[in-house]
């Protein structure tokens, strides 16, 4: 495939994260003619979604990555890309259960499947787990559409959301501490409605303060006077205490309305690749870019790449490849399974867990297997906070008190089977220090929804091409015609 | 570079339109000249039953074809009464087919519930399903809330289980007139009232009271709320006693939901729905003693609604009439 590069092209896309996949596919839609390289053997980069076996053998890939160490046609002006970078570290995997099955005759684990009541229990082993990899689909970045968000207009004027299923998140939660439990937070009018939690009069201030901010576009006039200030003066202004102020605050102060878009989170950097190559651009996984180089104007006219030229007018990188970026910040991971889901809500649920001492919150995504994230019977569940640490101190806490891991079995927690830890750097990009026509794109961040990173590559986008349309709505299908085609041709041969 | 994509332009899809079209009305005439054919020569059959299946599917809307296959059905069942049950099976097939394509369509509800009487042994389960599938898509389709009851009262179906249907629907989006409305024709049937004052039992009062106040507390411009609000609480039972026995208890309950109102009130000094329920909610506890502060209200209202101030000087001069009587005409 290396030589059917086309070179010189219009675009170099280093990396196939969410930020320059956007981009890329939006390029091309334009007609410029892309180049979309990966030096990994999958897309996504730290967006990517794995089976069980895959993301071991990745992570383990990751830790391994040997730098290249071949030489390549460098001139001194050239920028040298750090291939062993590793965005995605400090991968630990711990496993909660034994290899092989209780053996029948152990009477003390029936009487034990009795008493709790589930007595058509599957008991998990590691090998049944792994013989199921194929069913697993974890996510390095889960993240959430929010339909009112940014994303729903790229996967809809580029046609992706043909390919796609969606699944509703259908409930949010806070974490009491202090109880041990969990409050289902109520945001949408029925919830309110339903919610046996709040007295009448909650019930009308927190509706009136969330149709506010929902309207908020609309009457700027009524916000004026709290803009300037922060959340908490707007929240006593509107009589908000107690109960429904830690809900919004602590849980709501994201969206209403979310819809979750699991079932093809996955998908959607192949996605948007498959968008791109359809409209003309050509993909390369498995393929190394050493330098960018320089020409004499400072600005940059190529790569090397498999020790091979590609000229192009503009290029982008990812920044965990970007030479001159800084780390400047972390986000903690766990994936875990689990056997039972921590509320009694069968699809997708929200946890946050607000921190006591001025800490981030934990968030935690479940997934249950209806999302297709694992098999009939399990839960995925996803934790995610800001990196103090490593991802194993900085979730002990919220994971020791939602879970149980360990030998004794709690009644009421639901049980970790596997677990993994690790940590996803987050790179700073200084301003001006690269060409300008070399764009460095960031990679996943904290935050649930991707709005920030869809208004990132459109900015891009619009730096390269001022003036053209960032992802037209693509044609109805049945309106395009092949030129060659024709239908004369068909009508001539009966 | 050969194989580029080419899009249609408006005026190439407008040609491909009308001739489509062309060819449909072409088929049509063809289908209804034979129908037509068939009948003046008394052929109720199987073949006219397929031609007009054809043409309803495609516009379920032709009530002569639906009157027709009434006809044909009803000849079965006078000469081969064995097998109308077949048919009728394919009736409910082609109805559903039809209200697939037409959920709105008035012929297609009613053929099926005209067709559910000639049969014998109705799979009433199935019926349900299709409702719920209907007002899942929809739950303000009257024609399915309509062919509901119909369900209802074929099956003796226990008024129970569609009084919990009523509360799930009204749990997953409380602002549906049908709903609430399904659910004030069962509960009077469910849970009759012992006094002759109310409509229903006085614990059940209570309970849709504090339900209906949650809807209302969420959303006080939802209108079908204040609506049912108004039927629990206003809704007077038939009765011949010129004495109008103000129920003591009864009075407690007013004066609860006035107290409620009235907190809303301060959450909401102009929402017109909630002065508007205090109004009446002041009516008939003490009209008389009261009419000052009705009247007051009621301009209020006047200000607060505008569009609707020949209403409001309806009700203003009601009130103003309102002597010592002690039924107040509704």
């Amino acid at each position: 495939m290396g030589e059917d590069i086309p070179s010189p092209c219009d675009l170099i896309v280093v990396g196939t994260g969410l930020v320059e996949s956007i981009v890329a596919s939006a390029a091309s839609r334009i007609g410029k003619q892309v180049v979309h390289l990966d030096h990994r053997d999958f897309y996504g980069s730290s967006w990517a979604t794995f089976s069980f076996n895959s993301l071991k053998n990745t992570l383990g890939l990751i830790d391994e990555f040997k730098e290249h160490t071949t030489q390549s046609q460098k001139e001194a002006s050239d920028l040298n890309i750090s291939l062993n970078s590793k965005a995605v570290c400090n991968a630990i995997e711990k496993w909660f259960i034994l290899d092989e099955c209780k053996t029948e005759n152990d009477d003390s684990h029936q009487e034990c499947e009795a008493s709790r009541g589930k007595t058509s229990r599957i008991t998990w082993t590691k090998s049944e787990l792994l013989k199921n990899s194929r069913k697993f689909n974890f996510d390095l970045s889960p993240k959430l559409l929010y339909s009112r968000g940014e994303m729903v207009e790229v996967l809809i004027n580029s046609g992706i959301c043909r390919y796609a299923e969606f699944k509703n998140v259908s409930g949010i939660y806070t974490f009491d501490a202090s109880e041990g439990c969990l409050l289902p937070v109520p945001c949408s009018r029925a919830d309110v409605f339903n919610s046996k939690d709040i007295s009448m009069v909650e019930k009308r201030l927190l509706m009136k303060v969330l149709a506010m901010c929902v309207d908020y576009e609309n009457k700027p006039e009524e916000f004026k006077e709290y803009e300037s200030g922060n959340f908490d003066n707007f929240l006593n202004a509107h009589k908000i205490q107690g109960k429904i102020r830690k809900y919004l605050v602590d849980s709501v102060a994201m969206a209403n309305d979310s819809t979750n878009f699991q079932d093809a989170v996955k998908n959607v950097q192949k996605i948007c690749a498959k968008c791109s190559a359809v409209f003309g651009g050509v993909y390369c996984l498995k393929r190394n870019t050493e330098n960018i180089i320089i020409g004499s104007d400072g600005q940059a006219i190529g790569i090397v790449s498999d020790n091979q030229k590609l000229m192009a007018r503009f290029i982008l990188i990812e920044d965990c490849l970007n030479p001159l970026a800084i780390i400047k910040s972390g986000i903690s991971r766990a994936i875990l399974i689990t056997d039972r889901s921590i509320t009694n809500n069968d699809q997708v649920a929200i946890i946050t867990v607000p921190s006591a001492n001025g800490k981030d919150p934990v968030r935690i995504l479940e997934l249950s297997a209806s999302t297709m994230a694992c098999p009939p019977g399990l839960y995925v569940v996803h934790l995610i906070t800001r990196q103090v640490t490593t991802a194993v101190e900085d979730l002990r806490e919220v994971i020791d008190a939602v879970f149980c891991s360990g030998e004794k079995e709690a009644l009421d927690k639901p049980n970790i089977i596997w677990s993994l830890h690790f940590n996803i750097n987050e790179y700073d990009s200084p301003e001006g220090k690269l060409p300008s026509n070399v764009y460095s794109c960031p990679g996943p961040d904290l935050f649930l929804d991707f709005d920030d990173h869809v208004i990132k590559a459109r900015n891009i986008f619009q730096s390269m091409y001022p003036g053209e349309d960032f992802l037209p709505k693509v044609p109805d299908p049945e309106d395009v015609v092949l030129e060659d085609s024709s239908e004369d041709i068909v009508q001539e041969n009966p | 570079m050969h194989g580029r994509l080419k899009v249609r332009t408006t005026a190439e899809q407008q040609e491909i339109k009308a001739k489509e079209r062309a060819k449909k009305l072409a088929v049509y005439k063809v289908a209804m000249d034979r129908i037509f054919s068939k009948r003046k020569s008394g052929e109720l059959d199987d073949e006219i039953l397929k031609i007009t299946g054809q043409v309803l599917t495609e516009n379920p809307d032709i009530s002569t074809l639906w009157n027709i296959r009434k006809e044909t059905i009803v000849k079965i069942k006078n000469t081969f009464p064995d097998l109308v049950d077949n048919y009728v099976s394919k009736e409910l097939t082609l109805t559903e087919q039809c209200i697939r394509v037409n959920p709105k369509s008035y012929n297609s509800w009613f053929h099926r519930s005209w067709v559910l009487d000639k049969g014998s042994n109705i799979d009433f389960q199935a019926e349900f399903l299709l409702c719920d599938k209907c007002l899942e898509l929809d739950e303000r389709n009257f024609h399915c809330w309509d062919y509901r009851r119909i369900i209802v009262q074929m099956s003796k179906t226990p008024l129970e289980n569609e009084l919990q249907f009523s509360t799930n629907k009204i749990t997953k989006n409380f602002s549906n007139y049908s709903s609430w409305h399904y659910r004030s024709e069962l509960l009077p049937r469910i849970y009759p009232s012992s006094s002759g004052d109310t409509l229903l039992d006085d614990q059940k009062l209570a309970e849709e009271c504090n339900l209906i106040q949650n809807a209302i507390f969420t959303d006080p411009n939802d209108q079908s709320a204040w609506f049912y609000q108004r039927w629990l609480l206003f809704t007077k039972k038939e009765s011949d006693s010129k004495e109008n026995s103000k129920n003591s208890g009864f009075l407690s309950v007013l004066n609860d939901e006035l107290e409620s109102c009235q907190q809303l009130r301060d959450l909401e000094p102009n929402n017109k729905w909630v002065i508007l329920q205090v109004c009446e909610l002041l009516r008939r506890i003490d009209s008389l003693g009261n009419k000052k502060e009705i009247l007051q209200l009621v301009s209020q209202l006047t200000k607060v609604d505008p569009l609707r101030r020949g209403y409001y000087a309806y009700l203003g001069s009601k009130i103003e009439e309102e002597k010592q009587k002690k039924t107040i005409p509704e």
